[in-house]
């Protein structure tokens, strides 16, 4: 009986650390993707407003 | 000036949804685990005598702390505690510092919490491994926390509410009232002041684990609703009901269990709740041990994250750590970033050196509160800048405060002296890191920019 108790709470431990590192991973993705995207929306506003000058 | 206040609070992103009941259940939340742990070590170092004087010495201090931090967190222009006071006040190696005393005195109090699950789980269950669990409470605790402050405090309302109820089940379950069949026997079971001064100052320091942390309430006026109102209201309420869960926490002890015993109980109620001999008041006392930690490490966990992420805003660390959840607008990653350091010292299962640790940070905290409403009262006198509370007594308010937690902080070193010079040795070489590191990363002009803004230039700098 203890030693399915003890079992269990390791792998509820697995559990909630995968929970924890899953949305955190996923959150560093959205936020690197969001950052490309602003990168990129900066650099064709560059681009366009040297054009412009030309 | 409230809309200016709420105007800037907007800036962090954080939801405004906490009131004074949400208040209160965060500051006692963290501390009522205080009742159910930890304080008989003033029992053992001063006798029984000198822990309940303790307890209602060191309640006056924190009246006077609250009263403090009342009347500045309600003008500041951003949350963060006393680190932001400092930081308006002191200065950024002030700051700094008050900022890394905050997030050790939370980590070191949640570790502390999750060893006593561990542990008392052990002791109902032996062949219970305690390591497991104190991992699964932590991360549990840290999930909860990832997905963002309502949930976290909702939980610690409903949890604290049923730990209180523990005590006074246990409390009612002696029969004091009746001198006929109570259970209480404090004439025989007390042993006074068998230290004389000496102990009763040994016993000042730890008696103030019966309400370390309920100035952390201060951290949640990013997240109130109406922080003026919610902040003095919410921790006057919850240092009342401390005082009074002390008290009744020593007398039931006291009575119940002798005093040479009590001082090396290491879950004084739950020892106290085997005394009466009753299987309902042996099964609420464990409940309400086990909420006690989970509420307290929650709230720890909550703070501890508040304070990393506050440095990490003003580049007193790397930026990295300030970023808002994008869902739940938790400071995720310094949730985690602290999630191993908790660990680490709960896995130690030094519970009097993690403890020890945490009470020298908050008294070190308190003790530069003082200096703070000094400087507060010196650069923005009354009438100059608008106080929706104004504390009492200045200048004795802040001196008396003062010479209370030096007493606190001399008791300490009695038994724990190279504990105390480890923690300034820490701080220390910290302070030398920021000076070299980071120092250079605050543009001092932006710093105070808000403060200034919002009060002008002070008359004295």
């Amino acid at each position: 009986m203890v030693t399915i108790i003890n079992a269990a709470a390791w792998i509820l431990c697995i559990v909630m650390g995968a929970l924890l590192l899953g949305d955190m991973i996923k959150t560093e993705k959205y936020f690197a993707e969001k950052d490309a995207k602003n990168d990129e929306t900066s650099e064709a506003k560059k681009e366009v407003s040297e054009d412009g000058r030309k | 000036m409230a809309e200016n206040n709420s105007k800037s609070n907007n800036n962090s992103g954080s939801k405004k949804v906490l009131g004074p009941v949400h208040v209160w259940a965060l500051g006692v939340g963290i501390v009522l685990v205080g009742d159910f742990m930890g304080w008989n070590l003033g029992i053992k170092q001063g006798g029984s005598l000198a822990s309940l004087i303790g307890l209602w010495v060191m309640g006056c201090m924190y009246a006077g702390q609250v009263m403090m931090v009342s009347e500045m967190s309600a003008v500041m222009p951003e949350s963060g505690g006393q680190y932001t006071m400092a930081k308006y006040f002191l200065g950024p190696l002030a700051a700094f510092n008050v900022g890394l005393m905050q997030v050790f005195e939370y980590t070191m109090l949640a570790a502390g919490d999750v060893i006593v699950v561990g542990q008392l789980l052990n002791s109902v269950l032996p062949g219970v491994r305690v390591l497991p669990f104190t991992i699964l409470t932590l991360l549990l605790l840290a999930f909860i926390n990832y997905r963002g402050a309502e949930a976290t405090l909702t939980l610690n309302f409903f949890i604290t509410a049923v730990a209180f109820i523990c005590i006074m089940i246990l409390l009612f379950a002696t029969s004091f009232w009746d001198p006929q069949t109570t259970l209480i026997r404090l004439k025989e079971l007390t042993n006074g002041l068998p230290y004389g001064k000496l102990g009763l100052m040994a016993a000042i320091g730890y008696s103030c684990w019966f309400c370390l942390g309920i100035e952390g309430t201060a951290m949640a006026a990013d997240e109130c609703r109406s922080q003026h109102r919610a902040i003095p209201f919410g921790a006057i309420a919850g240092l009342a009901t401390l005082l009074i869960s002390g008290t009744v926490t020593w007398f039931v002890c006291s009575g119940l269990i002798p005093a040479d015993e009590l001082g090396d109980s290491v879950y004084p109620l739950y020892e106290a709740a085997l005394a009466t001999g009753k299987l309902y008041v042996f099964v609420a006392l464990f409940i309400g041990t086990i909420l006690s930690c989970l509420a307290s490490a929650n709230g720890c966990i909550n703070d501890s994250s508040h304070a990393w992420a506050a440095l990490s805003r003003d580049k007193m660390l790397p930026d990295l750590f300030a970023k808002e959840h994008p869902k739940y607008k938790s400071n995720y990653r310094a949730i985690i970033f602290l999630l191993p350091i908790a660990l680490a010292f709960a896995m130690t299962g030094l519970l009097d050196q993690v403890v020890t640790f945490s009470i020298f940070s908050a008294l070190m905290i308190y003790l530069l509160t003082c200096l703070m409403l000094y400087r507060f009262r010196k650069m923005y006198p009354v009438g100059k800048v608008k106080r929706v509370f104004t504390a009492p007594l200045f200048p004795l308010l802040p001196i008396l405060v003062a010479i209370i937690v030096v007493c606190g902080l001399f008791g300490l070193h009695l038994n724990y002296g190279i504990n105390l010079i480890s923690g300034a040795v820490f701080y220390l070489l910290a302070s030398i890191w920021f000076l070299k590191r980071r120092a250079k990363f605050i543009d001092k002009d932006k710093f105070l920019d808000a403060g200034l803004r919002e009060w002008g230039k002070p008359e004295e700098m």
